[in-house]
């Protein structure tokens, strides 16, 4: 077959794709060689078999649908990841920003006088402890009075608080019901 | 093309998803046809369908030529088909499961004659493609050149090819003469 110069057009003869001139040989050739029309008819068939099996092919009944169903979702689906894109995107942060900034110079003015009361206290607090300082290093004996004092206070206190209890204890007793 | 045809396109590209609904329902034969062609599986010939009407939907802005919309269809078409079979080759080159053991001999199987579906799925891709714009959707060479972006002269080798190897496989085992 391969000495047939014109078998490798039989297929462009068949779908007629050749020009005036090729057809013409072509037809001429399949005339006389017995071997090249054979092939001609074999492929001639191979071509009405395909058109024959796949004519008939319709879509399946759903698949419109089915890509419609697919096309909703996913055009819903860049609208989603698209929607930052809305011309009005910046608006909303915009206003809280604004609404921020307002609250926090409405109250710059109480933030400020708390700030200076808070200072104030800080103040007397440190002079006192210095003032205190001075007072124990200057009037050591003095110092020495005032703690002995307290001492004598606190020992005081707790043995009125030791002997409290049993008292307490007694009230307790008393206001238990009677099981008589 | 007909107006109404070309007007739909033009509605389509501006963002009308009634517009393209009508295309779809135009085209899915077409579309499936070529796709079943391809694969030769039912369920798979849906999903590239689908999936070449979602992606023709989002490119649409990208045609130039309203005129080309068909071509340009196909070849998306024709583009999933190929990753399609591209990636049911690879898992066909790790199979996961035992083979089924072929109790046919070699002379036995020659013999097997085939149907002109299975005898397509045994040509390459590139082979498979030509020959179905050519004789199951009816495209001119020149416009098959334009979908596979190939010479004129490569699609006419293509179809000669692919012919001749199904008149092969379709006569396997029979007498020629």
């Amino acid at each position: 077959m391969s000495n047939h110069p014109v078998v490798s057009n039989i297929s462009a003869y068949i779908d007629a794709e050749l020009d005036s001139t090729q057809r013409e040989q072509i037809e001429d050739h399949l005339f006389n060689c017995r071997e090249c029309l054979k092939e001609y008819e074999h492929l001639l068939f191979v071509k009405e078999q395909l058109k024959v099996n796949y004519v008939d092919i319709q879509a399946p009944a759903g698949l419109e649908k089915q890509i419609r169903m697919a096309l909703i979702t996913e055009t819903a689906n860049v609208a989603l990841y698209t929607k930052e894109k809305h011309p009005f995107r910046f608006l909303m942060p915009s206003i809280v920003f604004g609404a921020i900034i307002l609250m926090i110079m409405a109250f710059i003015p109480i933030v400020a006088t708390w700030f200076n009361i808070i200072t104030t206290f800080f103040t007397i607090s440190m002079n006192m402890f210095h003032a205190t300082t001075l007072v124990l290093n200057k009037l050591p004996i003095f110092v020495g009075v005032i703690v002995s004092v307290l001492c004598v206070i606190i020992l005081g206190s707790a043995w009125s608080i030791i002997r409290l209890l049993p008292t307490r204890s007694f009230f307790e007793e008393d206001t238990q019901p009677s099981t008589r | 093309m007909n107006q109404e045809l070309h007007h739909l396109i033009k509605e389509a590209q501006n963002g009308s998803l009634e517009s393209f609904e009508a295309l779809v329902t135009q085209y899915k034969g077409h579309v499936y046809r070529q796709a079943y062609a391809m694969v030769n599986d039912k369920m798979e010939a849906e999903d590239i369908s689908q999936e070449a009407f979602i992606k023709a939907y989002y490119s649409l802005g990208k045609l130039e030529n309203a005129f080309a919309f068909v071509s340009w269809l196909t070849r998306i078409v024709s583009n999933i088909c190929y990753d399609h079979i591209q990636k049911a080759a690879k898992k066909k080159t790790y199979p996961t499961e035992q083979p089924i053991e072929d109790h046919h001999s070699p002379i036995e199987a020659s013999s097997l004659q085939l149907s002109i579906k299975e005898a397509l799925q045994t040509l390459t891709p590139e082979h498979r493609a030509a020959i179905v714009l050519r004789d199951v959707q009816g495209f001119s060479y020149q416009d098959i050149s334009g979908i596979l972006q190939i010479p004129l002269g490569t699609v006419k080798s293509r179809i000669n090819a692919a012919r001749i190897e199904l008149k092969n496989e379709l006569l396997r085992g029979e007498d020629l003469e």
